[in-house]
């Protein structure tokens, strides 16, 4: 019984990570080598940035003696990760998965079921934290010892240490499971409690450099308080650092700590799985119906859509609000940034490129048209069916999508444009290039969709997180940007600076409308019969 | 008010839908018999303008769906056989937004919504998220959005799958009604008592060639549909 879940929940997990044409059948050749690099390209990132951390804190550390407290903050890190790439899908993978009724109605004990899950979680937290403590072990053999011990019980920890993510993904996932089905608007609850764990998230790392610069200096202060409060923590430091008896105490207390999670888990699995947690029915009683035009009500489902969808907001929403943030930045260190233009005046001459490029490339995340299409899924017949001009489906999507990535990137825009005052002319150059950017992107999101939409999804977020057009859009955006940005360079060295950004304007908005023409002509032939 | 003239669908060597011509007048029930992937679901997906016919021409109240679909769907409704609805809006917000996609007037909506919710048994749940709903009540939601801008003609594939007996007889009547008051519909079924009862004319469909249809009397010649639809079946027959 158990071969066969594990076997069912293994191909569930790849089918995740695995492209799918339209039909929903797994993506051949040259799109599956293009997603295997892309994936391979962020494997390497990931890894980069784990090796780069661990080489600040290993010499320091390892010299003083505390290679254990090297270790427990790379474990830390290692954690940290796993858990934000597990919370979530502990939550829709183990409690709110779509299949929990049908197979709580086989004889399936509940625990058995809970503990196959609970293994394909495992493997994810697993990725996630080898991606950290791989290169943190790379980093020790190379630049401290090679000792076949310490090898062993690092390696055997990159093992452990996933069960301690799995345990409390588990009962985060449980949480929020039942705060979740307490309350009438589910996804404002997911959204709100995403945000302040990205938020708390986003902080730490913006201080990570602090962080990591104070554990190596005053190493032994740190680790004395570890030693007192965070007593395992220790314990898998100095296991992992070579230390069998430290290893063992560790992996003990990992295994009574799941073991209690697990259990109590297993005991309330089917009432978690299937009951639906008490929200109170809402009797509806007839009011007064709004009536509005056919646009408007296509626009209006594009927002339901939008704000109904925690993943969507998260994913979509994210770089507009970073873009807000960053705005405010300017206006609070906008003291430093006239000091800087004061040392060195050139600057002002090359601001509103890099303004406009940065607005561009942290707006570039926002790109609900790459997935509108895709979003419709099953529903599609609804709007083939209607008597809508798929032209005014495609505005639609279209307006939504300007209107989350553009409002935020013209704030940014305009923030920075204040702080840094270049000349009018610059500064209204620099709004109509931006302005130009997002309207392309959009449009650019949306022919690609257009062109690879999947509508057979079982979970948003295999279009959300890893549709291939969004995949594409984000990845295209970011080289459209350096594109011209490389352009910009060359032209500037022979032109003047408002020759520049004009150049830059009239190429997006030649390419802004080249993408809106397809769109709306053989974009509408396209949709029409997905 | 429906003239189907040699339809033809292809998927890769199959054909799905092979030269099949129908024609609905106003006031008629045309039921639609065949068994699975016989092709019924194709025909009808193409009546509504959701798929493209590799051959043939459709007409609705002598408007070329190919030419004009958006005047075709003005006057037609269609319920699939499993209508996904859109999960993120409520039973009311579905209703109000096909009623704005045609352009009905407020009382109208208002009237047309209450009456067939009331009737179908829908109306305590129009303010719970369609995400909450069975399927039979999503079907139930399909059909009062298919009546709430009065249709010259409905075109259902399996309206009477996952319905409660009260609903399927408020249907049934609703179908009847429509019909004397000239509209047409056009539904597939496997509920063959049903469709002998309620039909006015029968088409059955086997490996995508329409091999009997017309007037349900001419049609039976005497015998059951079920004994019609089973002989036509031929030598798969138990």
């Amino acid at each position: 019984m158990i071969k066969a879940l594990l076997k069912k929940q293994l191909l569930e997990l790849l089918s995740h990570y695995i492209p799918k044409d339209k039909k929903g059948k797994p993506r051949r050749g040259i799109s599956l080598v293009l997603y295997a690099l892309l994936l391979a390209y962020v494997i390497f990132i990931l890894s980069f940035s784990g090796y780069f951390t661990a080489n600040i804190l290993c010499v320091p550390l390892s010299a003083s003696g505390l290679d254990w407290l090297y270790f427990a903050v790379v474990g830390i890190i290692a954690a940290i990760f796993g858990i934000m790439g597990t919370v979530f899908a502990s939550q829709s993978q183990i409690f709110d998965a779509k299949d929990n009724d049908t197979l709580l109605a086989m004889p399936i004990p509940p625990k058995k079921l809970l503990f196959v899950r609970a293994l394909s979680l495992y493997i994810q937290a697993f990725f996630f934290e080898a991606v950290i403590m791989i290169p943190g072990i790379v980093v020790y053999v190379l630049n401290v010892k090679l000792e076949v011990t310490s090898i062993i019980t690092s390696s055997m920890t990159v093992f452990l240490l996933p069960v301690f993510t799995l345990a409390l993904s588990l009962i985060l996932g449980w949480l929020v499971t039942l705060v979740g089905g307490k309350v009438r608007n589910k996804s404002a609850v997911v959204t709100v409690l995403s945000l302040m764990f990205f938020a708390v998230t986003f902080y730490l790392y913006s201080k990570i450099n602090v962080i990591l610069m104070t554990v190596a200096n005053n190493g032994e202060r740190i680790a004395g308080k570890i030693k007192n409060v965070l007593y395992p923590l220790y314990q898998m430091g100095k296991g992992a650092s070579g230390d069998i008896k430290s290893f063992f105490i560790f992996a003990l207390i990992i295994a009574i700590f799941f073991g209690a999670v697990y259990f109590i888990l297993s005991r309330s699995f089917i009432l978690l799985a299937t009951s639906s947690r008490g929200v109170k029915k809402k009797k509806y009683t007839a009011g007064k119906m709004k009536a509005r035009g056919a646009s408007s009500a296509l626009i209006n489902r594009e927002i339901k859509r939008f704000f109904s969808s925690p993943t969507c907001i998260l994913n979509f929403g994210i770089s507009s609000i970073m873009l807000i943030v960053a705005a405010v930045f300017m206006f609070v260190k906008a003291s430093s940034f006239e000091r800087l233009i004061e040392i060195s005046p050139e600057i002002a001459n090359i601001a509103p490129a890099v303004i406009a490029a940065a607005a561009c490339l942290i707006g570039s995340s926002c790109v609900y048209s790459a997935a509108s299409v895709s979003l419709e899924g099953k529903t599609m017949w609804i709007i083939e069916s209607l008597p809508v001009s798929m032209k005014s489906v495609i505005i639609s999507k279209l307006k939504l999508q300007i209107a989350l990535s553009l409002p935020a990137a013209l704030v940014f825009t305009t923030a920075a444009n204040v702080v840094m005052k270049p000349p009018l002319l610059y500064t209204t150059l620099t709004i109509v290039t931006v302005t130009a950017y997002f309207v392309f992107f959009g449009a650019c999101g949306l022919v690609l969709n257009i062109l690879a939409p999947n509508l057979n999804w079982s979970s948003e977020a295999a279009v959300v997180k890893r549709g291939m057009s969004v995949t594409v859009s984000i990845f295209g955006g970011w080289g459209i940007v350096v594109l011209l940005g490389v352009g910009y360079y060359f032209l500037s060295r022979i032109a003047p600076v408002w020759i520049c950004l004009s150049a830059c304007s009239i190429v997006l908005a030649l390419a802004a409308s080249a993408a809106i023409i397809w769109l709306m002509r053989r974009g509408v032939k396209r949709i029409a019969f997905i | 008010m429906l003239r189907i003239e040699g339809l033809t669908k292809i998927y890769g060597d199959k054909k799905a839908v092979n030269d099949l011509s129908l024609h609905i007048n106003p006031g008629e029930i045309y039921g639609f018999i065949g068994r699975n992937g016989a092709g019924k679901t194709t025909t009808i997906k193409a009546c509504c303008g959701i798929l493209r016919p590799d051959l043939g021409e459709i007409y609705v109240d002598g408007i070329s769906i190919k030419d004009n679909p958006i005047e075709c769907k003005k006057r037609m409704a269609y319920i699939p056989d499993n209508p996904d609805l859109y999960e993120y809006m409520t039973g009311i917000k579905y209703l109000n937004f096909v009623a704005d996609i045609f352009e009905v007037g407020r009382a109208e909506r208002e009237e047309l919504s209450a009456r067939y919710a009331d009737g179908l048994g829908l109306t305590d749940d129009l303010a719970q998220p369609i995400s909450s709903y069975s399927h039979g009540m999503r079907q139930k939601l399909a059909i009062i959005s298919a009546l709430i801008h009065s249709p010259k003609l409905i075109i259902m594939d399996e309206p009477f799958v996952g319905l409660d007996p009260k609903a399927s007889h408020v249907l049934k009547t609703l179908m009847r009604e429509i019909c004397d008051g000239g509209g047409s519909i056009f539904f597939s079924t496997h509920v063959l008592e049903v469709a002998e009862k309620l039909c006015d004319k029968v088409a059955i469909i086997k490996d995508g060639k329409l091999i009997i249809s017309g007037p349900m009397e001419q049609a039976l010649g005497g015998a059951s549909l079920e004994e019609v639809f089973l002989e036509s079946e031929g030598e798969d027959r138990l």
